[in-house]
C-alpha cells in the first residue's frame, strides 16, 4: 500500500469503562478512532477527564479495552511492546535511586554492566542538560530537572515510539518552552514517533505534526487537525494565532455538542 | 545547625536528668534509707566483674551478657520470619486475607502472657542441656543460660512490629513507579529487587528498631520468672530481696545504656536508608 502512511499508531473503534467503588459505570472512551504516523509528531488534545491517559494506557498495555483494538507498528493488541517508551502524568523515577542510576535503570534491567550504564547515563543526561547532575536524589531535584532526567531515561529504553502525558503540565511557562524545544530536538535526532497528551492548546500547536481533538463524556475524537506551520515554529506568529482561534472553536463547539 | 545552639539545646536537653539525679541524690542521704548513693551505684557500674553478694549469682558483665545473647537470638529469629512474611502479606492479597486476622488476634496479648506456654511447650531447660548433648566438658557457661523458652518469647515480641512494618510499606509501593518499572522490561524479580525492596527498606528497620525495644524490655521481664538463674531481669530481683539496691539500679543502668546504644544503632541505619524519604513530592 505505497499511498498510505506508515502507522506507528491506531485504535480502531476502541470502547473502556470503568467501574468505580460505588459500582457506577464510566465511559472513559467510546467509539476512539485514532492514528499516528511514524516519524511524526502527534497531539491529543481535550479537556481533563476526556480520556487521554486512558487512551496511553491501552498502549502501554497498563489497560485492556473492552472493545475495537489498536496496533502498535501493525502489531495488534500488543502486550508491552518494547519498541514503545511511557512517561506517566506523575514522575516515576525511583526516589531512591541517584539521577544517574534512574537514567541507566533500563539498561540495569537488560544487565548492562554497570561500567558502560555510567558512561550511557552520564551521555544520556548531557543531550538533556542536566550534565553534572548525575549524583542527585530526585527530591533534589526541581519539577523541571525531574522532567529532564524522565526524558534522559526515554533516551536509555532506545524505543523508537514515545508516549508522554502530559510531562510538562506543572512547569512554568519559560521552563516549559525550553523542555519543549529539547524535546522536539531528541524526537528529530533520534527519529521518535511521539504520542503527546495535553491540554494546552498552545502546546499542542507548537509541537504537533497533527492534532487529534478530543471530546469528554465519553471521550471520543471530534477532529483532526494538521499543523502545516514549519519548524522553529513562532508562537507569535499571526498563523499561530490562527490555528490556535480554529482549534479553540473545534474545542468549544464539541463541549457544546457534548 | 551550628555548634553554639547545638550545645545550648544539648545543654536545655540534661535539665531534667540532672533534677533527677538531685531528687535521687536527697533521697539516698535521708536517714536510714535503703536508697543506694549515687556514687555507690557509679562504683559497680564501672565494674562489670561486680556481683551482688547471693549464692551462685552471676557478675553484672555476664548477666548484660546474658540477656544480650538471649535477645539476640530471639531477635535474629524474630527478622528472619517476619521480614519475608511480611514482603509476602504485604504484596500478595491471598496471604494477608489468610494471615491478617491470626495475627491480630495474638499480637494484642503481651509477650509475657506467652512464658507459661512457652514453658510448657519447650521446657525450662536450656541450650547446652535440652538442644545440643554436647558434653559439659566443652561447653560454654553462656551456654547454660540461653533456655529456649526465653528466645521464643523475645522472638515473639520482637516479630509482630517488624511483620506490621515490613507488610504496611511492602504494600504502599506506589502502582505508578510498579507500572513504570514493568514497562521498562522488568519481571516478578526485578519488580521486587528494585522497587518493592528498597521502598521498603527504610520502614523495616523502622519496624526493627521498636522490634527490638519490645524484645529488651520483654527479657528483663522474663528474667524476673522464678527458674532464671542470670541476666540483667535477675540482677534486678536478687537484689532486690537480699536488699542490695545499688545492684538495681546499677542494672537498670545497664538495660538503658545496652537499650540506648542498639536504639542509636538502628536509628542511624534507617535515616542513611531513608535519607530519599525527604521526598515531598
Ligand atoms: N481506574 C479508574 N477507575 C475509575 N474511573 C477511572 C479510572 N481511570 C480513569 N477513570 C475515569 O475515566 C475518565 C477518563 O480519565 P483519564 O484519566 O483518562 O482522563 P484524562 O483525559 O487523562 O484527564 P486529565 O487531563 O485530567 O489527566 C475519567 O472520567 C475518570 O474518572
Ligand atoms: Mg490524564
Amino acid at each position: 500500500m505505497p499511498n498510505e502512511p506508515d502507522l506507528a499508531i491506531t485504535f480502531h473503534e476502541v470502547a473502556k469503562s470503568f467501574t468505580n467503588r460505588d459500582g457506577q459505570k464510566c465511559q472513559a472512551l467510546k467509539n476512539f478512532t485514532v492514528s499516528a504516523e511514524s516519524g511524526r509528531v502527534t497531539c491529543l488534545l481535550g479537556p481533563t477527564g476526556c480520556g487521554k491517559t486512558t487512551a496511553l494506557r491501552i498502549l502501554a498495555g497498563l489497560e485492556k479495552c473492552d472493545s475495537g483494538y489498536f496496533s502498535v507498528n501493525a502489531t495488534r493488541n500488543a502486550d508491552r511492546s518494547p519498541a514503545l517508551a511511557y512517561v506517566s502524568q506523575q514522575h516515576t523515577l525511583l526516589p531512591w535511586l541517584r539521577l544517574e542510576d534512574n537514567v541507566a535503570f533500563p539498561l540495569r534491567l537488560r544487565g548492562v554492566s554497570k561500567k558502560e550504564r555510567r558512561r550511557a547515563a552520564g551521555a544520556f543526561l548531557d543531550k538533556v542538560g542536566l550534565a553534572g547532575k548525575e549524583r542527585l536524589f530526585p527530591h533534589e531535584c526541581s519539577g523541571g530537572m525531574r522532567q529532564r532526567a524522565m526524558l534522559a531515561r526515554l533516551l536509555a529504553t532506545g524505543a523508537g515510539l514515545w508516549l508522554l502525558d502530559e510531562p510538562f503540565a506543572n512547569l512554568d511557562e519559560k521552563t516549559r518552552f525550553v523542555l519543549e524545544d529539547t524535546l522536539l530536538a531528541l524526537i528529530r535526532e533520534n527519529n521518535i514517533s511521539a504520542l503527546f497528551v495535553t491540554h494546552g492548546i498552545e502546546e499542542a500547536v507548537y509541537l504537533a505534526d497533527r492534532i487529534v481533538i478530543m471530546s469528554p463524556s465519553p471521550g471520543h475524537v471530534v477532529a483532526n487537525v494538521e499543523v502545516p506551520l514549519p519548524r522553529q515554529r513562532d508562537r507569535l506568529s499571526s498563523e499561530f494565532s490562527a490555528l490556535m482561534e480554529t482549534i479553540r472553536e473545534n474545542l468549544d463547539s464539541a463541549i457544546l455538542a457534548g | 545547625m551550628n555548634f553554639s545552639k547545638f550545645l545550648s539545646r544539648a545543654a536545655t536537653g540534661t535539665i531534667l536528668p540532672l533534677l533527677l539525679l538531685g531528687a535521687w541524690h536527697y533521697a539516698a542521704s535521708r536517714p536510714g534509707t535503703l536508697v543506694p548513693t549515687v556514687s555507690d551505684v557509679c562504683r559497680i557500674i564501672l565494674q562489670p566483674a561486680a556481683k551482688p553478694e547471693s549464692i551462685d549469682t552471676p557478675c553484672l558483665g555476664f548477666s548484660a551478657l546474658v540477656s544480650l545473647t538471649r535477645v539476640g537470638l530471639g531477635y535474629l529469629l524474630a527478622v528472619t520470619l517476619a521480614v519475608p512474611l511480611g514482603l509476602l502479606i504485604g504484596r500478595n492479597a491471598a496471604a494477608r486475607a489468610a494471615v491478617s486476622p491470626l495475627v491480630t488476634m495474638l499480637r494484642v496479648v503481651c509477650p509475657i502472657a506467652w512464658l507459661p506456654l512457652a514453658i510448657l511447650l519447650l521446657g525450662v531447660g536450656n541450650l547446652a542441656e535440652t538442644i545440643w548433648g554436647i558434653p559439659a566438658a566443652y561447653r560454654h557457661k553462656l551456654l547454660f543460660e540461653i533456655q529456649p523458652a526465653m528466645v521464643f518469647i523475645i522472638c515473639w515480641g520482637a516479630f509482630f512490629p517488624i511483620l506490621l512494618a515490613t507488610a504496611s510499606s511492602a504494600h504502599a509501593v506506589r502502582k505508578s513507579l510498579l507500572e513504570n518499572a514493568w514497562l521498562l522490561g522488568a519481571g516478578s524479580w526485578s519488580l521486587f529487587r528494585h522497587v518493592v525492596l528498597p521502598h521498603s527498606l527504610p520502614s523495616i528497620v523502622s519496624g526493627m528498631r521498636i522490634g527490638l525495644g519490645i524484645s529488651w524490655m520483654v527479657i528483663v521481664a522474663a528474667e524476673l520468672y522464678p527458674g532464671t538463674r542470670s541476666g540483667l531481669g535477675y540482677t534486678i530481683w536478687v537484689s532486690q530481696d537480699t536488699v542490695q539496691y545499688q545492684y538495681t539500679f546499677a542494672a537498670v543502668f545497664y538495660i538503658m545504656a545496652i537499650g540506648l546504644i542498639i536504639n542509636g544503632l538502628l536509628w542511624f541505619l534507617e535515616k542513611r536508608l531513608g535519607h530519599w524519604q525527604a521526598e515531598v513530592v
